[in-house]
């Protein structure tokens, strides 16, 4: 193909990009979306009257670019891998590089593209590219009104002098950055602790979790708050004692809000934690051992029905997370939390794979669990696989099919 | 080694063996004389010259696959047999280098000046009186350099592409009748740019071809490097000696993966310092008839400031380290000949390593290394055989989180066996077989690299056997004809791949457990010498790598990564009055850049030709100016050879040299 053909057909990509559908959540869908002559893997038998499609962000291996985005369709049951990539050819270097977090708003897909630096917006109907936002090291995004709300490692540099160090060492604050829904545009930005992960928005307030993953290296410590952001001045106004090294923040509709840590690695074990607005300290939600660094999710719940999304997190974890014999055998349970410190166990369910590594629960009208998708990062490096489990029957698997590499991130659509 | 059946050789003959040890006093060819076999490539002169780093020199040689991440910056390792980087060994005047933070040898570092020649042996060199490493490592590369053999002075100038300047100066004088001394320094300077296209085209559902050509600039990938070495060369009676003292400077920056980032942020801007210095010093003597030793020693500090400059380049993650490697070797070789055809060998070395850094919670590891081995040749005449044992112990100790010292997994050792055959029946035509287990440490960084987490990787063994044919003729009239062929199996169980994170600081590793290689390589030559030389050389390898970890899984029974089932290369060459031109072309079929087989990670196969010119002109009273020309990648073919890191296309290296 010559570059006059590449041109006509890049215009005619970007034409066709440029529709966004508001509200896609309609049975049977009026347009046919050209991704519906995408390839793509029978898996099971098709179902109409749930979501549409339940997308996959794989992270990739970092530096190789090859972080993709799946999707499997309902309707007839097909997996398609590498959709993006398939629906917008002649963008330059695909997806890019790390996806480290997805989230649909308005039909939209936000995808995060940590190692790349920006964030994607894609149109979840047929997985067109509609914008690209540049942010640097971006890590999860949540949305509030008609802003979309990014983490990322590159704040503010602070000159730091360890004492066992060679001089000053320059290390970064986290930010948050506040973007236009709209405009795609990045209107304002707020420093917090190093490394932040995990944003969620509730009531007016942006909780976001600082990890300090990285700063480790030189202050010697990791970060263990919660930073609150007001949403109205874009402030930080207070942040909340949790414990070190913290991933991942849901806020339930009750104003219940979940904050999970990675531990140290070796004094303090992972686990979850919870707390109501104006709390300076989080409290342990006691599951008994069982740490929680590896997977969790909230309940995906579909527009108009009586149980609100976000209400219950699911959380897989493992009670020898410290075990780190790539030989030994793990046990991985599944349990759920709501009501700020009810625990629900799941004994039924068993792990068929080798590491979960990312998590979707999507519940029927009525709000129970319906199914539980799982990514399986298998080794890290090579394409994973993403399995379906019935929660009601006893968590049978459904199917299970391979992904791209590091199935991390979920999101119905 | 072995292999001489291996390979292919590119100019070998047997007379490029003779060649080799005719510079040295006939008496020292006694102590170095290969025993068994021969090399499987040697790489001359004329080829090491013009270019700028030994990894260009080795480009098209043998079945060993250069792992090269662009320009000149860039690290390049070396793969034989698809081993592993980290099994072949590197002697320099037979001395091992070594890097026990990743057990890479970036081949990029070693400037060819002063080299006389480049050994590559499958398996392992088999001659008298050798280190207890060498017997050590699945297979080797011999940087050998020159004694000085008179007063002179060489003067070189290189420059070209990628904003490339390099000046060198080589001072060499005889010190009397024994005693030769070599002082040289050279600096280097490249700004590293080079364009390049990424492009990517899907056939869609409706068999239209869409897709994108983007062309980019590699950015950040320039270097500057000084060297500083001191050579003294000394003869005994029964024996030789040499010292050499090096120091290295270096700074560069790595260019990173291209990966899709907006424009307003820059790729990398990882930079890299190094200062590192090292003496070393070989004795060898015999000390009567039927009794020789050899003492061998290095002393090595190297320094190594890493920053990811994340004010420069905000998206990078932030890294700011020190690291401090440091080092002692020891070595001493015993060899005893009855007189017989028997000649006994025994070796024993140790070496200490050590690694700091301003890095909270580092692991601080130290580690003693020892190897014992011994072993006997034996030399009938058409028959010969070797057969050698290693001991390797290494003791480890690191800071655990807690602070104290921890004796941890602290004792990792291995038997590593070896047999040599070799038989000629006929004039001209040798037969070789050999086999030998070895074994490769885990590095500090596989072990204790603080935020990679503390990996528990299990040391890796290689069982390699393979056997060969080796035959020439020569016809009237100045002809000759070369002909061989090897067959390898290989196995490697708990082997550590090491695959770039996003820098080629960092690695990400894992034991991708087992790996059973079943390859052959072919190669002919076929050479002409009469008013001019004019020489013609093919080889062809193939090497079915193939992933056996994990019977199940996706990537069982796949190609490993970054290894061609085919691969060869064709090589011109033509000599006469002075001027010397070779021809290099080096093909690699499709290759994968994971063990998943699919086409997500296919690397596309390519084609290289690179041309060296060469003119040398005698001037009055014994001096010369030589005139050499390196044009790489002739058809500016745009490749990668790690995906990720796309290579340059025609480039151009020139190198004016006088020698007075």
């Amino acid at each position: 193909m010559n570059w006059k053909t590449l041109l006509v057909f890049s215009g005619i990509l970007v034409c066709a990009a440029t529709g966004c559908r508001k509200d896609p959540i309609v049975d049977p869908l009026p347009v046919a979306s050209e991704d519906e002559d995408l390839a793509g893997e029978s898996v099971t038998v098709g179902e109409t009257g749930f979501f549409t499609k339940l997308f996959v962000l794989n992270e990739g291996k970092m530096g190789t670019n090859n972080a993709t985005l799946d999707f499997f369709r309902f309707s007839n049951g097909k997996y398609v891998r590498n959709a993006f990539d398939k629906m917008n050819p002649s963008q330059p270097l695909g997806l890019g590089d790390v996806g480290n977090d997805v989230k649909l708003c308005d039909g939209k897909i936000w995808a995060v593209m940590n190692n790349s630096g920006l964030v994607e917006v894609i149109d979840a109907f047929n997985e067109r590219h509609i914008a690209t936002i540049p942010v640097r090291t971006p890590r999860n995004i949540a949305f509030d009104g008609s802003y979309a709300y990014v983490t990322s490692y590159a704040g503010a540099f602070v000159n730091y002098l360890a004492d066992y160090s060679v001089g000053e060492h320059l290390i970064c604050k986290g930010r948050v950055y506040k973007i236009n829904r709209t405009t795609y545009s990045v209107i304002d930005s707020v420093d917090v602790g190093y490394q932040p992960e995990g944003i969620a928005c509730h009531d007016g307030r942006i909780y976001v979790a600082n990890s300090g993953g990285l700063s480790y290296a030189i202050t010697y410590q990791y970060e263990s708050t919660v930073s609150v952001i007001d949403a109205g001045s874009f402030q930080e106004i207070g942040s909340v004692e949790v414990a070190p090294n913290l991933k991942d923040v849901f806020a339930d509709p009750d104003g219940n809000i979940y904050v999970t840590s990675f531990g140290d690695y070796f004094m303090n074990h992972s686990g979850i934690y919870s707390f109501k607005p104006g709390d300076t300290k989080a409290k342990r939600i006691s599951t008994e051992g069982i740490g929680c660094n590896m997977t969790c999710a909230t309940l995906s719940q579909r527009p108009g029905n009586p149980v609100a999304a976000g209400s219950e997190v699911f959380v897989i974890g493992t009670d020898d997370e410290w075990n780190w014999d790539p030989a030994a055998e793990k046990h991985y349970y599944l349990y759920s939390v709501s009501g700020g410190n009810k625990v629900t166990r799941y004994p039924a369910f068993r792990f068929d794979g080798d590491i979960p590594y990312g998590i979707c629960a999507a519940a029927e009208g009525n709000g129970t669990l319906k199914y539980l998708f799982v990514g399986d990062a298998v080794d890290y490096i090579n394409p994973g696989a993403v399995s379906c489990y019935a929660a009601q029957e006893k968590f049978t698997r459904l199917w299970s099919t391979t992904s791209g590499v590091d199935p991390g991130h979920f999101c119905l659509y | 080694m072995i292999c001489a059946a291996t390979l292919l050789a590119l100019t070998l003959s047997a007379s490029s063996l003779q060649g080799a040890d005719s510079l040295r006093a006939s008496r020292v060819t006694a102590l170095r004389q290969v025993t068994v076999a021969p090399p499987s490539d040697t790489v001359r002169s004329f080829r090491l010259h013009a270019g700028t780093d030994v990894a260009e020199a080795l480009r098209g040689s043998g079945a060993l696959m250069i792992k090269d991440y662009g320009g000149i910056g860039g690290l390049k390792t070396v793969n034989i047999r698809s081993l592993g980087s980290a099994h072949t060994g590197v002697f320099l005047d037979g001395i091992a280098v070594e890097d026990a933070q990743n057990m890479q040898v970036d081949f990029g570092r070693f400037s060819t000046d002063d080299l006389r020649a480049v050994e590559v042996y499958n398996g392992q060199k088999s001659g008298r009186l050798m280190s207890a490493k060498e017997y050590g490592s699945a297979s080797a590369v011999y940087l050998e350099t020159a004694r000085p053999g008179k007063n002179r002075t060489l003067v070189r100038l290189r420059g070209g592409s990628f904003g490339t300047v390099s000046p060198s100066l080589t001072w060499e004088r005889k010190l009397g009748e024994k005693t030769a001394l070599r002082l040289s320094a050279e600096a280097l300077r490249s700004t590293g740019k080079y364009r390049f296209h990424v492009s990517r085209y899907l056939e869609g559902e409706d068999g239209m071809v869409r897709g994108y050509d983007t062309v980019m600039v590699r950015r950040n990938g320039d270097v500057s490097r000084f060297r500083g070495e001191g050579q003294l060369f000394g003869s005994i009676p029964g024996g030789d000696w040499q010292i050499r003292g090096s120091i290295l400077s270096m700074e560069r920056g790595f260019p990173g993966p291209v990966v899709r980032r907006p424009s307003v942020f820059p790729l990398s801007a990882e930079r890299q310092e190094d200062r590192a210095g090292f003496i070393q010093g070989l004795l060898r003597k015999s000390i009567s008839d039927r009794y020789a030793l050899a003492l061998r020693f290095k002393a090595e500090d190297i320094r190594t400031h890493y920053s990811t400059h994340p004010e420069i380049n905000p998206a990078a993650l932030p890294f700011d380290n020190h690291y401090h490697q440091q080092s002692a070797y020891l070595s001493l070789a015993h060899c005893f000949s009855s007189g017989s055809p028997l000649t006994f060998h025994l070796a024993t070395d140790a070496q200490f390593n050590r690694l700091t850094a301003d890095i909270a919670q580092f692991a601080a590891p130290s580690r003693l290394t020892l190897f014992g081995g011994g072993g006997a040749d034996l030399n009938l005449g058409k028959f010969r055989i070797s057969g050698n044992i290693l001991y390797t112990g290494a003791s480890d100790r690191y800071q655990n989180e807690a602070g104290g010292f921890s004796l941890e997994s602290s004792w990792r050792d291995a038997w590593s066996p070896s047999l040599i055959l070799c038989y000629e029946p006929l004039e001209e035509t040798v037969l070789t077989a050999f086999t030998k287990r070895s074994y490769r440490l885990p590095s500090f960084n596989d072990l204790y690299y603080t935020l990679v987490g503390n990996s528990r990787l299990r040391p890796e063994n290689a069982v390699q056997a393979g056997i060969g044919i080796r035959s020439s003729r020569t016809f009237p009239e100045g002809w000759s004809l070369g002909f061989r062929a090897d067959g390898f199996a290989n196995s490697v169980t708990d082997k550590i791949i090491a695959v770039p994170t996003a820098n080629q600081f960092r690695w990400t590793l894992y034991n991708i457990g087992k790996v059973g290689i079943l390859g052959a390589d072919l190669g002919l030559d076929l050479r002409w010498k009469g008013a001019a030389e004019a020489g013609l050389s093919a080889r062809y390898t193939f090497q079915k790598a193939l992933d056996r970890s994990r019977p199940g899984s996706i990537t069982y029974g796949n190609q490993i990564p970054y290894i061609p089932v085919h691969s060869g290369s064709l090589t011109f060459d033509f000599q006469w009055n002075g001027l010397t031109a070779e021809c290099v072309t080096v093909l690699t079929g499709k290759r994968f850049s994971s063990s998943a087989n699919i086409d997500d990670y296919a690397v596309a196969p390519w084609v290289t030709s690179d041309l060296h010119l060469a003119k040398v002109f005698s001037l009055p009273r014994d001096r010369s100016l030589a005139l050499r020309l390196n044009l790489n990648n002739l058809l500016g073919q745009q490749y990668e050879i790690v995906q990720g890191y796309p290579m340059p296309g025609f480039n151009v290296i020139g190198c004016v040299e006088i020698a007075f």
